[in-house]
């Protein structure tokens, strides 16, 4: 039942398209219908282009998110809990953070060439303030009280950061790597569109100097279902590892 | 220096610019159930807070190293297991004589089979026995409790009432237990102290002999004490 209606949209949509683009009311050479789209995406599937530029649009992904997430959260929970560093990084954060983070790739390509370290660095830039904000708030709104609590039960300070102030943080914290996780296929795709070689952004860019619309959805699907699989994963993976998480997110 | 365990003299505690405790003093002695009563804002809660060391205060304050504390809300770590709870508090001795310490615990709150379970999972009477049993683990010398049983319904509330004496007649503990409930303070103390205005207002030694029954709560002496008190809090 989940999956019909899960299904059903999509198939309606994509019916929809086929029809309208042979119907000839359209431009069939700019709307190529889905069927087409699929046999070009067939295609590039078996002439291995498609998985080239997939393994390499994920490895910056990865990379990119790995570097943000780790800094965002890392400074995140020291800027909530530890005045003397929120006192020393806010006002540099805030100046930075509302900066359009697509606006930084000329100046990352001046710093860093338009090799993989500019693109890596792109998408960590863009993924850090989401992680970061939100690690922020977790961490400033542990209730006092669980503090108190901790506080008369262990002297260690890593343990009432470990397990009582990042746990406390981390239904924020999730919030803002999903956040994280969406900008990242956004920057993967913007980076890839300067000097890149291979990758799925690079390849709906010459798809698009070769005029091919039918490669340019293909690609297009590529990166959308992937960025929908990567919310997925995530959405599912964190709650195999902290089960808590599914009764803090019903509350 | 006397038996007390607990010494207070002219505890004040000041926030931002009003004074919400004025010059209390107070001792406890060691294994005494001693209730704060008292109107909102009295400052029940901020001299169990300054007793417990969560607050700054001034005046003379002797308070032994090791408390426990349960709270009303946010009393248990919601992301850890009831065993994980009550584990949090042990951090010597070896690996199997904490899990023993653990499942002592588990059985005291007669939750022996819910030890992986997390607080979510359980009720709102459960949840406070967990409070109360992390509390307890590590052996402190005092406990200190803010409003525990304000949140449950009045059926569990009398039966976590009779089940607290019992734990605490065995393993002689010494209790300060705030609460707004005065059938509850009566019934649980040895003594009443009732705050108010941040001063205490009247203090009560409660006569009834141990172990108590629910019955007193209806003769004449308990309601005669309630009225007293009843009439020192308005």
């Amino acid at each position: 039942m989940k999956l019909i209606r899960l299904a059903l949209p999509i198939i309606l949509f994509l019916a929809a398209w086929e029809l309208i683009s042979r119907s000839g009311w359209v431009n069939a050479a700019l709307f190529p219908p889905p069927s087409k789209v699929v046999s070009a995406l067939t295609e590039m599937l078996r002439s291995g282009e498609m998985f080239r530029d997939m393994q390499a649009s994920y490895l910056r992904l990865i990379v990119g998110l790995t570097g943000g997430v780790s800094v965002g959260m890392l400074l995140g929970l020291l800027t909530g809990r530890i005045k003397l560093v929120a006192d020393l990084l806010m006002p540099l954060i805030q100046i930075l953070r509302p900066l359009p983070p697509v606006a930084i790739i000329p100046l990352v390509i001046v710093w860093f060439g338009i090799g993989e370290p500019a693109k890596v660095f792109s998408i960590g830039f863009a993924v850090f303030f989401p992680v970061w904000i939100n690690s922020h708030l977790g961490a400033q709104q542990v209730p006092q009280r669980l503090l108190w609590s901790a506080a008369t039960l262990t002297k260690s300070k890593w343990r009432t950061f470990s397990q009582v102030i990042f746990p406390a943080a981390l239904p924020f914290i999730v919030a803002g790597l999903r956040v994280g996780i969406a900008l990242s296929f956004v920057m993967v795709f913007v980076a890839e569109l300067t000097g890149a070689s291979e990758g799925i952004g690079y390849q709906i860019s010459t798809a698009h100097l070769a005029y091919r619309i039918d490669k340019m959805m293909a690609a297009l699907a590529v990166l959308g279902a992937s960025g929908a699989l990567a919310d997925y994963l995530f959405a599912v993976g964190i709650v195999k590892v902290y089960p808590w998480l599914k009764f803090a997110q019903t509350k | 220096m006397n038996d007390a365990q607990i010494s207070v003299k002219n505890l004040s505690v000041a926030y931002r610019d009003a004074v919400v405790l004025k010059q209390i003093s107070l001792d406890v002695r060691r294994g005494e159930f001693v209730s704060l009563v008292g109107p909102s804002g009295s400052g029940k809660t901020t001299l169990l807070n300054a007793l417990a060391g969560f607050i700054p205060a001034s005046g003379e304050l002797h308070v032994p190293g090791k408390v426990g504390v349960v709270f009303q809300d946010y009393s248990v770590f919601p992301w850890m297991t009831v065993a994980q709870n009550i584990a949090f508090g042990l951090e010597n001795g070896k690996k199997e004589d904490q899990d023993e310490i653990v499942r002592h615990h588990l059985k005291l709150i007669q939750l022996e089979d819910k030890g992986d379970r997390y607080p979510a999972q359980l009720s709102g009477g459960q949840v406070q026995r967990v409070g109360i049993a992390r509390a307890l683990a590590p052996e402190p010398e005092v406990i200190f409790m803010d409003e525990p049983y304000g949140a449950l319904d009045r059926h569990t509330r009398e039966k976590m009432q009779q089940w607290l004496l019992n734990v605490w007649s065995a393993e002689h503990k010494t209790i300060i237990f705030v609460t707004h409930d005065i059938d509850e303070a009566i019934f649980l103390s040895d003594r009443v102290l009732v705050l108010n205005s941040g001063k205490v207002a009247a203090e009560h030694h409660i006569p009834f002999d141990r172990p108590r029954d629910e019955d007193i709560k209806f003769s004449s002496e308990f309601i005669r004490l309630k009225k007293e008190i009843y009439d020192r809090m308005n």
